[in-house]
Parts: structure tokens; C-alpha cells; sequence
């Protein structure tokens, strides 16, 4: 059951940038060395630079052989926003509580894809022949305070005058494009439903996910409305957690693991940050051009992912990445959970991790949690989840609610 | 109505909005249509982007009820939030008021009212939002006036 999504190849898009793509296909543009991840949950006690790392201890003692102060030639970490604990200039923050040496240390801010968006900084940098060793990542501290405080700050993605005057949320933001998809597809609540109850059946076999129980379907349709028709369930989880992945220049990795992992696609798009501006509510544009870069890049098709961690903040937000990403057609992403298509021992198991439905989204870590997962898939180590021979992978993260998508494409290096 | 020479600002919609006027921006160059007030056009790339007032009447094409609020709307919780479509051709996301919940289904008729601002610090704008679009006055009534 090949399902590619012929629309993805006719849309009209940018033109891609001028790079040679012969020279990239098949070729990687980086490669990953190391990653780490802290636990996600309620971490009473700890803030975003301890959580760091965490996560960056991790990736230390997986690369013996590197050397963070003598290796580790630049950070990219992401971090949605300074007010959870009113701390800006993360980049020199991070780096000095890991140990770095005085190498440039940047925040990268793009709402809920700020560590995917530091991803691909990275890759750029190592890309671009100036840096060997770079190491990228994301954080974010939000369990400390009120969930109303939460839900404020997260607005910050949106659009102030147009959007947050009108006193939207991100929950009624997705919940407005739920019932555009529900009314243009006949897409159902028992359907967004069903993604909850698979991401917490996955995360109840991650040790590191916020949330390890499982939930029932009746659980999740019962549970309270945040913004109809998305109720507590269709909801991921307000949490705190690090994660990091270093990359390397392709032909070095070696030195520093026995099991490299080449990023061979990346793309980034951007939309309108208003809802009401985007030419259409029921998918996000931005993830569509984005995939097509990382797809075109790595000389691959929808068909050709063996698994996919994508951006599920909320269960419409899943469904709508079937689609996007061309892993079924155009209003067809109920019927492929319906149909176990995405379940671990289906077809394209999305969401190993649990996703950010059961792991949680400490918001600046997803991008880079979700490589975590990936790495873990692709080097044999996810345990009861684990996939059986995972050999190409995919990343897809979300800023907002849809004004920033960034994909990547990882293979396992034989 | 004739397009104006003003340049479309955040700023100025919300004057716009204080004297009763809802304004949409129009592209000289492609005809596109949006709501949010920016130099260029948002589809062509174009700067002969100009302003036009709306009639304010529009129809909604998808909503949803808040029921967990950021603070500022804590006391209004739940509320409704939509997209309404204007008869002009532009989307714009707004506070739906002045209707009972269960009385707002997809594709129902609605018209912009304004509020005038409350508050001196910033943000210091008024607010526009969309009520039922009440039945039209039947000729009889109109003579009657």
C-alpha cells in the first residue's frame, strides 16, 4: 500500500534555492556523532540551563572520543521564550553551563520549531565547510509556573494585534483548523481521539516520556474541552525537558561513533503568521514546501520514510501531517489511523516517542527530541518500541501554528 | 469605495476601527485581498497595495468555544473565536459575540461591530468583532422610515 501524494509534486512553490541537487542527493550534509535527551516531566527544582545539561551529558558519555571543550566549535540551541523564566540570551548561557570553550553561542527562536530551526543552522554551519563539529539542541522550563501563564506565553507565536487581541490560544488556533479539515473532510473527534490513545500506547514504553500511562478512546473523547473540539487529551502536554544532537562534517564522524547517522534532506518554509492569511485552514502550506526541499534533497519519496516523528501538539496537527508529508492523500489522514497504518508494527509508525502528545513539548526541545528518538530507532536502541530494520527516517516540526515548518531526512549509515 | 492613499498600518486599523471602519488591503497589482494591514502583498510580493473599507458583512467559515483562557479573557471563558469570511474576499479571526454557542454552526451570516478602547497603556487599541447578521428590513419597513 504505496500511497504517495501525487499533489505534493504539482503545488506551486518558490523556487528552490540554487543548490546543485546531483551534488547533494545521495550525499549527506551532515552527520550525526551523538545525542542526548533529559527526562521530560515535571523537573521541580531545575532550570533550563541544569536540563541542558542533562541532555548534553548524555550526548558526552554516547562520544567518549570527543572532547566538548577541545571538539565542540559552535551551539545552536532553541529556546521558544524568555519569559518562562525571564532568561534571555540562552546561547552563552548553555554554552558555559556544558563546558563549552568561548566558541559563538546562539539562541534560535522560531515558536515550537525553534531546535528543529537550530538543526538546520547547524547543518549550515557544518555545511558551509567553516565548522567540523557543531553541536545543536533545544530547551524549555514551563512546569514552574500556572498553566494560565503558560497559555499566555505560548501565544507569543501568534499574531499579537490580529490574533492574541482576539483572545485566541493555541489550542483554539488548531481547534479552528480542526473543524476547517472536519468540515472540508468529514474528518472525526473518534479519529483525533484515536491518535492520542496510539502516541500514549508508544510513550508508555518510553522511560524518558512526561506521561507514561495509557489512555482509552472513551478516556480521551470524556475528557474536558480546552478549545471544542479539542478536549484535554487532543492536547499535548505542558513539560520540561533538554534535548541536543552533535553533528559532524560527514567524513570525520567516524572518529567519533561506529554508528553515524547522515542527515541527507533538509527544508525549511515559512507562512503567514495569521491564521485568516494562510490560502488555506485545514493543512499548513509551510510543512508541504518544507518536506518537498528535504524530499527533493534526499532523492526520496513519501514511500521510502520507514518511520516519522512529527509535530503533534495536538491530535489534528498528526492527521494533518499524514497529509502533508504525502503518507496518504489530501482529507485521508483519519481514515490512515483508523487503518493502524501509523501504529509501531504499521506500515509508517509515526510517533515512537509517544510524540508530543505523551512525551510532552517543553516547547524548545521538540525539534531536536524528535532527532533523539529518530537516532534511537536508527542505531537499534529503542527497546520495546523499536522498530524492525529502520533505515530511513524523518523529522517534521511545526512553529505556531503552521508559520514555520522544518523537515529533515536521516539515514543510517551502513 | 475608493481605495485610499493612506499606507496600511497595525496602528492604523485600529484608528480605522475607533471611527466604525473595518479596512481590508487590496493588491493593485494581482487584486488579492487580505485582512492584516502590510506594505506588500502578502501573495505577489507587489508594494501598490492599497486600503479599502469593508461592508463588514461576511459569513463564518470555522470556529471553535475557549473554555481554558490566557488571563486577559479569564472572565469571558468559554467564548468563541472564528474566521469569518467577508463578502469582499479577505479572512479575518475574530471574537464572536452576542450568540448563544449552541446557535453558531458553519457558514451562518455575520456583521463587524466595534468596541472602543479601555485602556491607556499599550496595547491601547479598540477591538472589532462579528454578531449574527440580523434579517433584512423588509421593503415595507424601509418606506416606513
Amino acid at each position: 500500500m504505496n500511497r504517495i501524494y501525487v499533489g505534493l509534486l504539482t503545488q506551486r512553490f518558490y523556487t528552490l534555492p540554487s543548490i546543485r541537487l546531483e551534488d547533494l542527493k545521495l550525499k549527506p550534509l551532515a552527520s550525526i556523532v551523538s545525542f542526548g535527551l533529559s527526562k521530560f516531566g515535571k523537573r521541580e527544582g531545575l532550570y533550563s540551563r541544569e536540563l541542558f545539561y542533562e541532555a548534553a551529558q548524555e550526548a558526552f558519555e554516547r562520544a567518549p572520543n570527543l572532547d566538548p571543550r577541545r571538539d565542540v566549535q559552535a551551539l545552536f540551541i532553541g529556546q521558544m521564550s524568555e519569559y518562562f523564566e525571564h532568561q534571555g540570551h540562552m546561547g552563552p548561557l548553555a554554552a558555559d553551563w556544558i563546558g563549552l570553550e568561548n566558541v559563538p553561542a546562539v539562541r534560535v527562536e522560531n515558536a515550537c520549531a525553534s531546535s528543529g530551526v537550530a538543526l538546520r543552522c547547524g547543518l549550515l554551519a557544518v555545511k558551509s565547510g567553516l565548522y567540523d563539529v557543531v553541536m545543536v539542541g533545544g530547551v524549555e522550563k514551563m512546569t514552574h509556573l500556572p498553566t494560565i501563564n503558560n497559555v499566555e506565553i505560548l501565544t507569543l507565536a501568534s499574531d499579537n494585534p490580529f490574533e492574541q487581541w482576539n483572545g485566541v490560544t493555541f489550542p483554539g488556533l488548531y481547534a479552528l483548523m480542526a473543524v476547517a479539515h472536519m468540515e472540508r473532510y468529514g474528518t472525526t473527534e473518534e479519529q483525533l481521539g484515536m491518535v492520542a490513545v496510539k502516541n500514549h500506547r508508544n510513550g508508555s514504553m518510553n522511560p524518558k516520556a512526561h506521561m507514561q500511562k495509557q489512555v482509552t478512546l472513551e478516556e480521551v473523547l470524556s475528557s474536558k474541552p480546552i478549545s471544542w473540539p479539542l478536549k484535554l487529551y487532543d492536547c499535548s502536554l505542558i513539560t520540561d525537558g533538554a534535548s541536543c544532537v552533535i553533528l559532524t562534517r560527514p567524513d570525520i564522524a567516524r572518529k567519533y561513533t561506529d554508528t553515524p547517522i547522515d542527515i541527507i534532506g533538509s527544508g525549511q518554509a515559512y507562512d503567514k503568521v495569521p491564521l485568516c492569511e494562510r490560502e488555506t485552514l485545514h493543512n499548513i502550506p509551510a510543512a508541504k514546501r518544507a518536506c518537498r526541499e528535504a524530499y527533493q534533497m534526499a532523492g526520496l519519496s513519501p514511500g521510502d520514510v520507514d518511520l516519522a516523528e512529527v509535530h503533534d501538539c495536538f491530535t489534528i496537527a498528526e492527521i494533518m501531517a499524514y497529509e502533508d508529508l504525502g503518507f496518504c492523500g489530501e482529507g485521508e489522514g483519519g481514515k490512515l489511523i483508523e487503518e493502524g497504518v501509523t501504529e509501531l508494527d504499521g506500515k509508517i509508525p509515526v510517533n515512537t516517542s509517544g510524540g508530543l502528545k505523551a512525551k510532552g513539548h517543553p516547547v524548545g526541545a521538540t525539534g531536536t527530541a524528535q532527532v533523539y528518538e529518530i537516532c534511537l530507532q536508527l542505531i537499534g536502541e529503542a527497546g520495546p518500541r523499536q522498530v524492525k530494520d529502520a533505515e530511513v527516517a524523518l523529522t517534521h516540526n511545526v512553529g505556531g501554528s503552521g508559520a514555520t515548518s522544518v523537515v529533515h531526512i536521516f539515514r543510517r549509515r551502513g | 469605495m475608493e481605495p485610499l492613499e493612506e499606507k496600511p498600518t497595525v496602528e492604523g486599523f485600529y484608528q480605522h476601527c475607533d471611527r466604525g471602519e473595518l479596512m481590508f488591503v487590496e493588491c493593485m497589482s494581482c487584486g488579492s485581498k487580505f485582512a492584516v494591514p502590510k506594505g506588500v502583498c502578502g501573495r505577489c510580493g507587489s508594494k501598490n497595495v492599497k486600503w479599502r473599507r469593508s461592508r463588514g458583512v461576511g459569513r463564518l467559515i470555522t470556529y471553535t468555544v475557549i473554555h481554558v483562557p490566557p488571563p486577559q479573557f479569564k472572565d469571558q471563558a468559554p467564548y468563541v473565536v472564528g474566521i469569518v469570511e467577508l463578502r469582499e474576499g479577505f479572512k479575518l479571526l475574530s471574537l464572536i459575540r452576542e450568540v448563544n454557542p449552541g446557535d453558531i454552526h458553519v457558514g451562518m451570516e455575520l456583521k463587524v461591530k466595534f468596541e472602543k478602547p479601555n485602556r491607556i497603556e499599550w496595547p491601547h487599541w479598540g477591538r472589532y468583532f462579528f454578531t449574527p447578521l440580523k434579517p433584512e428590513a423588509s421593503s415595507k419597513t424601509i418606506s416606513m422610515l
